[in-house]
C-alpha cells in the first residue's frame, strides 16, 4: 500500500508540471495583460505609456517563458508568487478566501451527501412507488436546472417576494464579527442552491447502486434469516452499495474549492470563486496559476484518496 | 412498511401543496411583505439596525412612506426625481446610514494606479484643488478657493481654503499640495497621473531622478501655491487638476514610494479632507465611512456611508435595491418600468456626458476614402436606434462635444438615408465582398441589441459586418496593438473641454506614441489642437474647437452616435439623491454631505 501511494505520488509530479504549463500558456494566449485592465477605454487620461513604469516594476515586460521559469522557481521555494493587483502573496490571497469558500462548498456537499443518500435509499427500498416517482421527477428537475437560474429564481422568490433570506454577503453589511447563527442564516440560500444539484446526483447514484445490491442472493439470505429490514439495508445492502458513491464523493472534492464561481458571484460571496473570476478579468496570472495549481493538487490527491478509501471499504481490493 | 411509505408520500404531497400556496401568495405584488411583520416595524427606533436585515429593510421605508405611494406616479417620478423628493422632504434629518454598492475589486489607492470605478470613493473621502461641476460645464473651487492665471498662461496661483482640517485634526496647508504633486511625479509610485503632470516645469526631471526638487511647484505661504508650466495650458484645470485627490503630508511623508504604490498600504486607514472619513474596511465585503464633523463643506447629515458588496450581476443589484439592502444603484433601462412600480423606489435618468461613437480604422485601405465613413453616418439611424433600442436613454448627436455649450453650429446633420449611404459606398468603389469587423466591449444587453441593429442597417447599405464582442481587458490589445479593428463601438467620458480629444486625433499621438487608434492624420487638426490649448479667452477657444468639430464632422474618423444617460433608482427615504447620481467612473462634484435619509436610520 505504502509503495503504491509513493508511486502514485511520483507520477503526480510531471502531471502537475504539465498542468501549470498548459495553464500558463492559456493565460498568455488571452489578449491583454494586467496593465491593460487598468486602462479605462472610456477615459483618455490614461494610456499604455503612462503605465510603462508599472509594467517594468511588475516584470510584465519580460517574455512569457522567462516569467514561467521565474514562477517555477518561486514554486520550488514553496511560494506561489505575488498577486499583480494587490501585490500581496498569492498564498495570503487564497488563504483569506479559502474559509468562506470551504464554508459554502463543504456545507453544500455535506447536505448533498446526507440528504442525497437518504433519499436514494428511500427510493431504492420501494422502486416505482409514488415516493420514488416524486423523487425521480424532482431529481431530474434539479439536475436540469442550471445553477445560475436556480440562484436567481431563489433570490427572487425567497429573498424578494418572500423576504425570508438575505440577498447577498456573509453577514449583515458593515458588521465585522457575525455570530454563528447569523452566519448560518446567510449560508442557507447559496449553500442550499449549490447542494441541491448534487443532492439529485447523489440520490440517483445511491438508488441505482442500492437496487443493484438489493437484487443479490445474500440479501435474500439475510431476509430469509429473518433479519430486521433496517439491518439489512444498513449493514448488508448499503455497505456494499457505497463503493460507487465513494468515487462520486472523491470526484466532488476538488469542487470544494473551485466549484462555486457562479454561486459566489451571484451572492457576492468573498471566496475563491470570486477571486478567480476577478483574477481572470484582471489578468492577474499569479492568482490564476495559484488557484489552478491548488485545484490540480486537490484533483490528484482526492483521486488517490478515493482509491485508498476503496481498499478500506472493500477488503477484496488490494494494491501491490 | 407500506403504511410508513404511504404516510411519507402523504407528507411530501402536503409539502408540495404548501409550496404551491406560498408561491401563489407571493405572486400578487402588493401582498409581498407579510402583514405579520408590520407591528415589528412600527417602533423602529428601538431595534438595532442590523439585527433582522431581511424583514426590516423593506418594512421600514414602507411604513414611513405609505401615504406618499399614491402621489408619485411613475412618469413623474422618472422625469424630475429631485423636485418630487424636495417637495416631500421637509427639513433635513441628521443621522442614518446610506448604503451604496461597492464595485468589484476596487483599488483604494488615491494616488497611483486605480482600478476602474473607484473614483467615486475618493470623492467622498478626499478633495482636489478644483473639481468639475455637477452640470459638467465649469471648473469649481474645491480646496483651492480661487486661482489666478498669469497673462501668458504659464503660471497658476492657487489660494487655498483657510481652516480646512484633515480627518485627524491636523491643519491642511500648501505643503500638503506640494507633497501630493511631488508624489504623483515620483517614478516608483507608478502613478497614472505622472505623464499629464509633465506640463509642470521640472516635473519630468524630477521623475527621471536628475533633480530632487520640482522647479515648477512653489509654496508661497501656508495658503498659497504656485504652479509654473513649461508652456501655456488652458485645459490644465479641466482635464488634469480636477482628477486628483490631495493627500496629507504628515501621514505619508515617511512612507517609501514603493510602498505607496502597493494597494495594501491604503487598505488599513486613510486620511482625507472630504465629508466622510475612513472607519472600517473588509475587502470584498464592505467599506464603512463615518461622518467628519469638521468637514469644510459643512457637517454632513448622514452618520455613515456604507459601501456594500452585493452580487455582481445587475439583477442582483436591482433586487438588493428593491429590498432596501442598497439605497442607490444604477439599473438597466429595461428594468425601469418594473422598478418604477415598486412603492419604496424612485427612478431617475440623467446625462453623464459620455459619448458613444464608432471609431473607424482609417489606416485600412478600404476606409481611407471619407465617403465610406460618411456612408456609415448616413446608413446608421442614430435617432431611431436611440429611441427604439436604447429606450431613449440617450441624446443623439452629430458631433463629439459633450454639452450644448461646446457644440459647433451648422454641422452636417447626417439624417438617416440608406439610399444615399448606398450610393456613397458605390461611388467610393466599396468592394461588395469585403467583410468588416464590428466590435464592441460592453456586455449589457442594450449594447448587444444596438450592435445587432447596426449590423442589419449596414447590411442594408451593402456593407457586410461581422460582430466581435471583446471583454474590456482585451480592448487595448485588439484596438491598439493588433491593429485588427475595422469599426469599434466605443464610449468616451469627456471632460468639459475639447482639448481632451487631442490624444485621439492629432497625428503626433498616433499609436504607439499616443491614444490615436484610428491613425487619423490631418495637419489642420494638429494645428488647431496645438493652438486651442494656448488660447485663454473662452470665445477664441470656442472658435478653434468649432473648426475642429467641422473638420471631424466632415472626415469622420469617429462617427458620433449619441450622448449616453444613466438610469438609476434610489430608495424614497433618500433625500437629495441627485447629489450622488453621477457617472461613478469619473470624479466630479459629489455633494454627499447634502444627502440625508428621512427615517434617520
Amino acid at each position: 500500500m505504502a509503495r503504491y501511494i509513493l508511486r502514485r505520488f511520483l507520477i503526480s509530479i510531471p502531471i502537475l508540471l504539465g498542468v501549470t504549463i498548459v495553464t500558463f500558456t492559456f493565460i498568455n494566449l488571452v489578449p491583454g495583460d494586467y496593465i491593460d485592465t487598468l486602462i479605462n477605454p472610456e477615459l483618455s487620461s490614461t494610456t499604455r505609456a503612462d503605465l510603462e513604469p508599472l509594467r517594468q516594476q511588475l516584470g510584465l515586460d519580460k517574455p512569457a517563458p522567462v516569467r514561467y521559469v521565474l514562477w517555477l522557481r518561486e514554486l520550488a521555494a514553496g511560494n506561489l508568487g505575488f498577486s499583480l493587483s494587490t501585490r500581496k502573496p498569492v498564498t495570503e490571497e487564497i488563504g483569506r478566501r479559502l474559509g468562506p469558500t470551504l464554508k459554502i462548498t463543504a456545507t453544500s456537499l455535506l447536505f448533498a451527501i446526507l440528504v442525497g443518500t437518504l433519499l436514494g435509499i428511500l427510493s431504492a427500498m420501494r422502486p416505482y412507488s409514488v415516493l420514488d416517482l416524486i423523487l425521480t421527477i424532482l431529481g431530474f428537475t434539479w439536475v436540469s436546472i442550471p445553477v445560475f437560474f436556480a440562484a436567481m429564481a431563489a433570490l427572487y422568490l425567497l429573498a424578494l417576494k418572500l423576504p425570508l433570506f438575505p440577498v447577498a454577503g456573509t453577514g449583515p453589511a458593515g458588521q465585522s464579527d457575525v455570530p454563528l447563527h447569523i452566519q448560518l442564516y446567510y449560508l442557507v440560500l447559496p449553500a442550499g442552491i449549490l447542494g441541491l444539484e448534487r443532492v439529485a446526483a447523489f440520490m440517483r447514484f445511491t438508488r441505482a447502486s442500492m437496487l443493484e445490491v438489493l437484487r443479490q442472493d445474500y440479501i435474500s439470505v439475510a431476509r430469509a434469516k429473518g433479519l430486521q429490514e433496517w439491518r439489512i439495508i444498513a449493514r448488508h445492502a448499503f455497505r456494499n452499495a457505497v463503493l460507487p458513491l465513494i468515487t462520486i464523493i472523491g470526484l466532488s472534492l476538488p469542487g470544494l474549492i473551485g466549484g462555486a464561481v457562479i454561486i459566489e458571484s451571484i451572492f457576492g460571496w468573498p471566496g475563491l470563486g470570486t477571486l478567480s473570476l476577478t483574477a481572470v478579468t484582471q489578468r492577474d496570472y499569479p492568482i490564476i496559476m495559484g488557484v489552478n495549481f491548488i485545484g490540480a493538487v486537490l484533483v490528484l490527491g482526492s483521486n488517490l484518496l478515493a482509491d485508498v478509501a476503496y481498499a478500506l471499504a472493500d477488503p477484496r481490493i488490494r494494491y501491490e | 412498511m407500506p403504511a410508513r411509505l404511504r404516510s411519507l408520500s402523504l407528507l411530501s404531497a402536503i409539502l408540495v401543496l404548501m409550496l404551491a400556496v406560498w408561491l401563489s401568495a407571493c405572486s400578487s405584488p402588493a401582498a409581498a411583505p407579510a402583514p405579520a411583520a408590520q407591528p415589528t416595524a412600527a417602533p423602529p427606533q428601538a431595534a438595532a439596525p442590523t439585527q433582522a436585515p431581511a424583514a426590516k429593510a423593506t418594512e421600514a421605508p414602507k411604513a414611513t412612506e405609505a401615504p406618499k405611494a399614491t402621489e408619485a406616479p411613475k412618469a413623474a417620478a422618472t422625469q424630475a426625481p429631485t423636485a418630487a423628493a424636495k417637495a416631500a422632504a421637509g427639513s433635513p434629518v441628521t443621522g442614518g446610514t446610506l448604503k451604496l454598492p461597492l464595485g468589484q475589486n476596487v483599488d483604494l489607492n488615491p494616488i497611483g494606479v486605480r482600478t476602474i470605478g473607484a473614483d467615486y470613493l475618493m470623492s467622498v473621502m478626499y478633495d482636489g484643488l478644483v473639481q468639475t461641476s455637477a452640470n459638467w460645464e465649469t471648473v469649481e473651487p474645491d480646496l483651492a478657493e480661487k486661482w489666478t492665471i498669469s497673462p501668458d498662461g504659464t503660471k497658476y496661483t492657487f489660494n487655498l481654503r483657510k481652516g480646512v482640517k484633515w480627518h485627524d485634526g491636523q491643519p491642511f496647508t500648501a505643503a500638503d499640495v506640494e507633497f501630493t504633486y511631488k508624489t504623483f511625479v515620483t517614478k516608483a509610485v507608478t502613478s497614472r497621473f505622472a505623464q499629464a503632470l509633465f506640463a509642470i516645469k521640472g516635473a519630468k526631471d524630477f521623475y527621471e531622478g536628475t533633480t530632487d526638487k520640482v522647479e515648477g511647484i512653489k509654496v508661497v505661504d501656508d495658503n498659497t501655491i504656485e504652479f509654473t508650466l513649461t508652456q501655456p495650458n488652458s485645459a490644465l484645470l479641466t482635464t488634469v487638476l480636477s482628477l486628483h485627490s490631495i493627500i496629507p503630508k504628515h501621514v505619508w511623508q515617511d512612507v517609501k514610494p514603493e510602498e505607496l504604490a502597493k494597494p495594501g498600504t491604503w487598505e488599513k486607514s486613510q486620511i482625507g479632507t472630504g465629508p466622510f472619513k475612513w472607519s472600517k474596511y473588509e475587502p470584498d465585503k464592505f467599506l464603512e465611512l463615518v461622518r467628519f464633523d469638521d468637514a469644510w463643506q459643512g457637517k454632513p447629515y448622514l452618520d455613515k456611508v456604507l459601501f456594500v458588496r452585493v452580487g455582481t450581476t445587475t439583477d442582483a443589484q436591482a433586487i438588493a435595491l428593491e429590498k432596501g439592502e442598497l439605497d442607490y444603484a444604477t439599473v438597466p433601462a429595461t428594468e425601469m418600468d418594473r422598478l418604477g412600480k415598486v412603492a419604496s423606489l424612485t427612478m431617475g435618468e440623467k446625462a453623464i456626458y459620455n459619448l458613444r461613437f464608432f471609431a473607424v480604422n482609417v489606416d485600412k485601405p478600404y476606409f481611407k476614402d471619407k465617403r465610406v465613413r460618411q456612408a456609415l453616418a448616413y446608413g446608421i439611424d442614430r435617432v431611431g436606434l436611440c429611441e427604439a433600442v436604447l429606450l431613449s436613454v440617450c441624446q443623439p448627436t452629430n458631433t463629439i462635444a459633450p454639452s450644448k455649450g461646446l457644440m459647433a453650429a451648422n454641422l452636417p446633420e447626417y439624417k438617416y438615408d440608406p439610399t444615399k449611404a448606398a450610393a456613397l459606398l458605390k461611388e467610393a468603389g466599396w468592394p461588395a465582398n469585403q467583410e468588416i469587423e464590428l466590435s464592441f466591449y460592453y456586455n449589457d444587453q442594450l449594447s448587444k441589441d444596438y450592435i445587432a441593429a447596426v449590423q442589419r442597417q449596414l447590411d442594408k447599405i451593402g456593407m457586410k459586418a461581422k460582430v466581435v464582442q471583446l471583454d474590456s481587458s482585451a480592448v487595448q490589445a485588439y484596438y491598439y496593438q493588433d491593429r485588427k479593428f475595422d469599426i469599434m463601438y466605443g464610449g468616451f467620458g469627456i471632460a468639459p473641454d475639447l482639448n481632451e480629444f487631442a490624444q485621439q486625433f492629432v497625428s503626433t499621438a498616433t499609436w504607439p506614441a499616443g491614444a490615436n487608434a484610428t491613425l487619423y492624420k490631418n495637419t489642420r487638426v494638429d494645428e488647431l489642437f496645438a493652438k486651442g490649448i494656448q488660447v485663454a479667452d473662452p470665445a477664441e477657444r470656442k472658435k478653434v474647437y468649432d473648426e475642429v468639430q467641422t473638420i471631424l464632422a466632415d472626415e469622420l474618423p469617429w462617427v458620433p452616435l449619441h450622448l449616453l444617460e444613466i438610469t438609476y433608482g434610489f430608495n424614497k427615504r433618500v433625500q437629495n439623491a441627485d447629489a450622488i447620481a453621477r457617472n461613478w467612473n469619473r470624479p466630479y462634484q459629489w455633494n454627499i454631505e447634502k444627502v440625508w435619509v428621512s427615517d434617520g436610520k
